[in-house]
């Protein structure tokens, strides 16, 4: 497997905060990297690092250059003031691969179509993206991220607020994404027993403690008690892991 | 009604109206998507400044509003960049700082009052046919720039991080972004003033967005709208004889008022 990702003893921050001290980790072609912790503990923190967003303050972060990163950021974040449709979400997306004065052409709404479709929203696509549920707005994001083909995609709490169907369907998305278009993932959550039966690799983030970066085989009940502060049970039901 | 701009004054100054309103009109959308809405007011003052201390020290006050501008837009940009920053803390700064410095310059320059200059409110009335083509210019180059970039300038203003991410320059395109929403009010407020600038800013997206149901239209709509005030604004301020950039404020306020009522209305 290629190495597409690579911190280097990487401090990460803001201003004069430190937020991550000496990371190292490497994410490789086709991982599905499971970032968990609790608010305020640098989650977004470090999918900006992984994506380029900010700098790191000491240390390197390497990353391929064939890399195409497609980010669904935090849907509350998204402004919802302007009536901008599903179709004018994604599509936006597509401008940002386009030379100045060059306009949308057919090849630009033929791969907006394809991503909606992958989505499972092409019927949405001119309903205002602020009129949409919590899952179909995740849909719409996951849509414009896929326009852009990428081969890495960053999902940052994709599932928070969703009830449980809709955020078992969004898994269900975003994994059959990581089987059949062999897309790199990064998912970020606070609450790990949604992402444990989709990631092969985990990075734990607390800010009291030092980070984890766990493989799925490696998991077990004393090390995550250890991670969260508190007794947890690590159990397989019907080939399914669950934690209390 | 049309012979009110056969005057010479009302033909410059229904121009300078319009070439200001409907540039403004348009530059508010993104300012209300980025969230920036006391940056133009905070811009609009730098530039009043501009004027001020070109009158003061006998330069150009055009020179001057522009080049000031530019460096207030660049503060506001890279207090934007850095997060340990807080962007409202610079504008409040700037604001009371060259409002105030302003109000000094011109109280200590007969020459400002002679010339009819009056920074708050403005007056359209004495816009010259240099002003005019200054003006025109500068929107004609603003709007080729926005032609360019209008897809990359709506994405970075809606939603930065993925623009960033999605391969976009987004730093070196918000700077240009500014660059132009500075130049357009740096000039436009030596004619017009602050209060019909930064009103032209605000109000006709306001409508837009309360009316419209696409992106698009609020362009649009925003735009009808600053069309259709500063007609109406300088044929009753001619007919009433009152100032003329306060009275088309005063009719993109009671526009604004009327339609969001019925809007309130219709849909209660």
């Amino acid at each position: 497997m290629r190495k597409v990702v690579e911190f280097k003893n990487a401090t990460l921050g803001y201003g004069r905060k430190v937020i991550f001290d000496r990371l190292s980790l490497d994410i490789y072609e086709n991982d599905f990297l499971g970032v968990v912790g609790p608010n305020g503990s640098g989650k977004s923190t470090f999918l900006r690092a992984v994506m380029g967003l900010i700098k790191p303050k000491n240390g390197k972060v390497d990353r391929s250059g064939a890399l195409k990163f497609g980010y669904c950021m935090q849907r509350q974040f998204i402004d919802t003031l302007f009536p901008f449709t599903v179709f004018d979400i994604v599509m936006m997306a597509r401008a940002s691969i386009k030379g100045a004065f060059k306009r949308p052409d057919s090849e630009d709404r033929k791969k907006v179509s394809g991503s909606l479709e992958i989505a499972g929203i092409s019927h949405l696509a001119l309903s205002a993206f602020r009129d949409l549920s919590g899952g179909q707005k995740q849909r719409a994001l996951i849509a414009r991220a896929l326009s852009l083909e990428p081969n890495f995609l960053v999902l940052d709490e994709p599932t928070t607020d969703l009830d449980v169907k809709g955020e078992r369907e969004i898994l269900e998305l975003i994994t059959a994404l990581h089987k059949n278009k062999r897309l790199t993932i990064i998912l970020v959550s606070h609450e790990l027993n949604e992402v444990v039966n989709c990631s092969g690799k985990f990075l734990f983030l607390n800010s009291k403690l030092p980070h984890r970066i766990v493989m799925k085989d490696d998991l077990n009940g004393n090390m995550l008690s250890e991670i969260f502060g508190v007794k947890m049970e690590f159990k397989k039901i019907d080939n399914k892991y669950i934690i209390t | 009604m049309t012979d009110i701009f056969r005057e010479s004054f009302m033909l410059t100054a229904l121009l300078a109206g319009l070439i200001t309103g409907l540039a403004c009109a348009y530059l508010g959308v993104f300012i209300i998507l980025k969230r920036i809405v006391f940056m133009g007011i905070a811009l609009a003052e730098v530039a009043a400044l501009g004027v001020a201390l070109g009158l003061f020290i006998g330069a150009n006050p055009f020179a001057c509003a522009s080049a000031l501008t530019l460096i207030g837009v660049i503060i506001f940009w890279a207090a934007h960049t850095e997060r340990s920053l807080s962007r409202e803390s610079f504008i409040g700064f700037i604001y009371v700082f060259c409002a105030s410095l302003a109000v000094l310059l011109i109280a200590k320059n007969p020459m400002a009052e002679a010339r009819g200059i009056s920074l708050i409110s403005g007056n359209l009335l004495y816009t010259t046919w240099q002003d005019i083509g200054v003006l025109g210019t500068a929107v004609l180059l603003v709007m080729s720039v926005h032609l360019a970039f209008f897809k990359k300038f709506l994405f970075i203003s809606f939603d930065k991080e993925t623009a960033f991410t999605a391969g976009i320059n987004t730093n070196a395109l918000d700077l240009l972004l500014y660059v132009t929403i500075g130049i357009t009010i740096s000039l436009a407020t030596k004619m017009c003033g602050v209060l019909f600038v930064f009103a032209s800013l605000l109000v006709p997206a306001m409508i837009g967005l309360v009316i419209a149901r696409r992106v698009r239209s609020i362009f649009i709509i925003a735009c009808l709208s600053s069309f259709f005030c500063v007609i109406a604004g300088l044929i009753l301020s001619y007919i009433w004889d009152l100032p003329t950039s306060p009275m088309i404020v005063v009719l993109y306020s009671a526009l604004f008022a009327m339609i969001a009522g019925i809007r309130f209305i219709t849909t209660k």
